[in-house]
């Protein structure tokens, strides 16, 4: 209630001098809710400790980062790790890949969670329903270096997808040794593994809509189809927009892990993502400005587009992270 | 109300799915510490009386070390023991991974070590698959053990920790002589000597070093059986493998070459094929001059006979993404008749191959010529003075131990030392049978069925540490013995030296150049032997790597080269 009282109080006084309201009111208001100051004390604690006392760290970015000098001894390197990385003739290349995955990642792991969680919502029979959930669940619990051997084995030239396309009377060929599939696979294995996962806050959000518009909506004649497109939807939607925006601003970023287990070099041309650049770079020699310098630069580049993903929700949709 | 609470639960399973997320992702790093070691039916007979140490005399008169293949040298025992009568401790910090023992100091080599010297070893672990970043912590909070024990590469190079104050320069205690039984070593062996320096004379680390030089341990290997079926001889040139690959692959309808490019077991470590056409992956030392492998002519000949056996399928169609199992997993199965191979892993694929296929044999063979009267001087192959190195901290100072500690490490370089390390406490872990060779008794080897030799034995023998080391106390499959002697019998002397050292700043910018012209490199390569580009596109490959960069890293090797020569 108070941070709501804190607001109109604000806005109503802006007229006056604002710095003086603001410091009355703070002061008013630690009066009369210290005790709840005091229990706000331990989390302003952990994210500055936690959370924005390691940032410090980005500087390294721009030293010539040595752990026995440590941070603050090591000497200024300017914007060289940046030019390093800007000069590298692959890094538009696994920026572009980077980008790439993560764009088809959305466009294909985004709807189809929801997509899931409508149907599966849509199913009276609890018994079945509960099945078909955990078993789509199943996947996203198996360790990735599990999930990469079946599909570097899937893929092999006698692997399944081999052994299709031979019935089928075409020459078997290893799916990951050509670039053109590597998104496909990359991007289908994830679907496989994530969307059951995915689907649990929709399913959570679903679950949230007042029963009682569908009944009204019942009575007004609408029938399944019209009730899931004026009711369901419009009741997942702030989840909806909340979970893009939050996907956007992870744009730059594909785990290495990933990449790595199912990469070669021959399909570096569609693989080779920023991530896994660094790494190779990094077992030469534990350059940590270069990676600090990077990560840096893929950061500022998710911010900036979570920023502006949300600025455009909230003038579209109304609905957004702050 | 019920807003509230659906937007707590909704929070709630989002930063849920977040952490738990966040606590997903898996670390791969992996072990690959190769073996080696060699066959011996030559060692030096059993010392007279029963106590290695006391009942010894030292061994002042050393026998001279004249030649790489001299296997009866000893090191000699000039320690004075115990080293400390104080009790000292010393704190390693070195990677340890085991499912048969809870930590090093139950190895028996160190609790007869303390014994002896007494010199207690306290161990520090970094967490599996967190060395790197455990080094770089310890560094940076200054929280350092007393050794580092084959540490990861420091930042810019070792001597940019000598530099940096972390790592303590060897040569003062050296030249005091605290170190009599490396001394020895240095003064009877050239190659020890040049090898255990840096450029500028100083001793830096505490270098494996092998008592008996260790020869080969990847090269090339052939299904002998199939020869016989075939009535084909072992191949010895090019051409004896083409006409051997496509019978095999006739008679056998499968791809018989298994072929790896980068691991340890492919043409990057053993110059499988492109030592046949005088080049190599990396970088090469043909006679004192420094040469990127990949822009030798020798190089496009290479990826054309390559290329050529990948078309006519006789190359595994998977090569290019199968993992070190997979890789392995395909020699056993007995669909390859032919391949590279680290004879660290022979074991296990002979036991598999023989369950599926009694008559699976495979035969280690020669790099094959490519052309009548051809010498070949590039196969895989290892110095004395291997790349395994320990490096004494500047806390040995702060504590005021470091005289101690350097006598104590100088120990492990003496002939009981080295024994000891190599073999384990006598008695407990071997002993001399009737025919003077050492036999290993350690309880555990008989007990545990289900675990061998190599699973076992660091609980009473060490592997890759800084010691005087027997390469032969290893218990080894006969065919690996028939390998090593077979594949040592080739010149390797256009390698590059596993101890030639660069500067700081060579260092950085070596690595930077070479980043990118390596992922080009190993893309093009695959690229090249899959047909995926045209080899009459070969020149403008040498020219795009002329164009990253190249001329000076070659200029960087080829000085570390001329300083690693005028070593004296």
């Amino acid at each position: 209630m108070s941070v709501q009282n804190t607001q109109q109080l604000q806005t109503s006084h802006s007229t006056i001098s604002k710095f003086n309201s603001w410091r009355n009111m703070v002061a008013k208001d630690w009066y009369k809710h210290w005790e709840l100051y005091l229990m706000l004390i331990p989390v302003v604690a952990f994210y500055l400790i936690w959370c924005y006392g390691p940032m410090y760290g980005i500087i390294i970015a721009f030293k010539d980062f040595s752990p026995r000098k440590g941070i603050w001894g090591s000497e200024w390197a300017g914007l060289k790790y940046f030019m390093e990385f800007f000069d590298s003739p692959y890094a538009w290349r696994v920026i572009r890949n980077t980008i790439l995955i993560n764009f088809w990642n959305l466009v294909f792991g985004f709807p189809l969670p929801i997509i899931f969680a409508l149907l599966l919502n849509e199913v009276k029979n609890q018994f079945y329903k509960r099945t078909v959930q955990t078993i789509t669940y199943m996947p996203y619990f198996v360790s990735l270096v599990v999930v990469c051997g079946i599909i570097v084995d899937f893929a092999a030239s006698d692997g399944v997808f081999g052994e299709i396309t031979k019935m089928l009377g075409g020459t078997p060929t290893n799916l990951l040794s050509d670039p053109k599939y590597f998104r496909t696979i990359y991007v289908g294995s994830e679907l496989w593994q994530r969307l059951g996962w995915d689907s649990i806050i929709f399913l959570a959000a679903l679950s949230g809509i007042n029963p009682e518009l569908y009944e009204a909506a019942t009575i007004d004649g609408a029938g399944r189809f019209k009730q899931i497109i004026h009711v369901t939807i419009p009741g997942i939607m702030p989840t909806m927009v909340i979970l893009l925006i939050l996907r956007i601003g992870a744009m730059m970023n594909v785990g290495f892990e990933k990449i790595i287990l199912l990469y070669n070099p021959l399909v570096y041309e569609t693989a080779d993502v920023v991530s896994s650049y660094v790494y190779r770079k990094g077992i030469v020699e534990s350059n940590f400005s270069f990676a600090t310098a990077v990560g840096l630069f893929n950061s500022a580049i998710n911010f900036l587009l979570v920023v502006s993903a949300n600025w455009f929700s909230r003038k579209m949709t109304e609905t957004s992270l702050w | 109300m019920m807003k509230v609470k659906r937007f707590i639960a909704l929070i709630l399973v989002i930063v849920m799915s977040v952490f738990i997320m966040a606590g997903c992702g898996s670390d791969g790093t992996e072990d690959t510490n190769e073996e080696n070691s060699q066959s011996s039916d030559t060692r030096t007979p059993p010392p007279e009386g029963k106590d290695t140490n006391n009942g010894r005399p030292y061994n002042l008169e050393p026998v001279k070390w004249d030649n790489r293949n001299d296997r009866y040298l000893n090191g000699i025992n000039a320690t004075i023991l115990p080293v400390t009568e104080e009790p000292v401790t010393i704190k390693y910090w070195r990677s340890f991974n085991s499912t048969v023992m809870q930590g090093l100091d139950e190895c028996e080599v160190f609790k007869e070590l303390e014994k002896r010297t007494g010199v207690h070893v306290e161990f520090m672990y970094p967490p599996v698959g967190q060395e790197a970043d455990n080094f770089n912590l310890r560094i940076a909070s200054n929280d350092l053990p007393h050794v580092f024990s084959t540490p990861p590469n420091y930042p810019g190079g070792y001597m940019k920790a000598i530099q940096d104050e972390v790592y303590l320069d060897l040569t003062p205690y050296y030249d005091k002589g605290l170190m009599p039984n490396i001394k020895w070593l240095r003064e009877n062996n050239q190659e020890i000597n040049r090898d255990m320096v840096a450029d500028d004379g100083h001793m830096y680390y505490f270098p494996m070093i092998d008592i008996v030089p260790s020869d080969p341990w990847s090269g090339l290997w052939v299904r002998e059986d199939w020869l016989k079926e075939l009535g084909l001889p072992l191949p010895k040139t090019i051409s004896d493998w083409d006409n051997m690959l496509r019978a095999m692959k006739q008679a056998k309808g499968v791809a018989p070459l298994a072929l790896d490019i980068t691991n340890w077991y492919g043409v990057a470590t053993n110059y499988m094929f492109a030592g046949s056409y005088e080049t190599g992956y990396n970088f090469i030392n043909k006679d004192g001059k420094a040469v990127f492998g990949p822009i030798e002519p020798g190089y496009q000949q290479f990826l054309a006979k390559m290329h050529e056996w990948y078309s006519e399928g006789l190359i595994d169609p998977d090569f290019a993404t199968r993992t070190t199992d997979a890789y392995n997993a395909n020699i056993a199965s007995g669909k390859v008749g032919a391949c590279g191979l680290a004879y660290g892993e022979f074991g296990q694929i002979k036991l598999t191959g023989q369950s599926k296929d009694p008559n699976f044999k495979l035969t280690p063979v020669l790099q094959p010529t490519s052309y009548e009267g051809q010498v070949i001087h590039l196969h895989q192959d290892n110095s004395t003075v291997r790349a395994d190195r320990e490096f004494f901290t500047t806390k040995l100072v702060d504590d005021g131990i470091d005289e101690i500690a350097a006598q104590w490490k100088d120990y492990w370089y003496s002939q009981d030392g080295g024994d000891l390390c190599s073999y384990g406490p006598e008695g407990v872990s071997y002993k001399w049978n009737e025919k003077g060779e050492p036999e290993w008794i350690y309880p555990r080897l008989k007990e545990e069925k289900d675990a061998d030799f190599w699973t076992l034995y660091p609980l009473f023998k060490l592997h890759n540490w800084g010691y005087l080391r027997d390469s032969t106390s290893y218990e080894f499959e006969p065919e690996v013995y028939e390998c090593i002697e077979l594949w040592a019998t080739q010149d390797s002397s256009w390698l590059m030296p596993d101890n030639i050292s660069l500067t700081p700043e060579e260092s950085t910018e070596f690595n930077t150049i070479m980043t990118e012209i390596n992922t080009y490199r190993d893309e093009m390569t695959l690229k090249f032997i899959m047909g995926q580009v045209p080899l009459t596109e070969f020149d403008d490959f040498v020219n795009t790597i002329k164009g990253m960069n190249i001329d000076r890293a070659i200029e960087i090797q080829q000085a570390a080269l001329d300083r690693y020569f005028a070593r004296q």
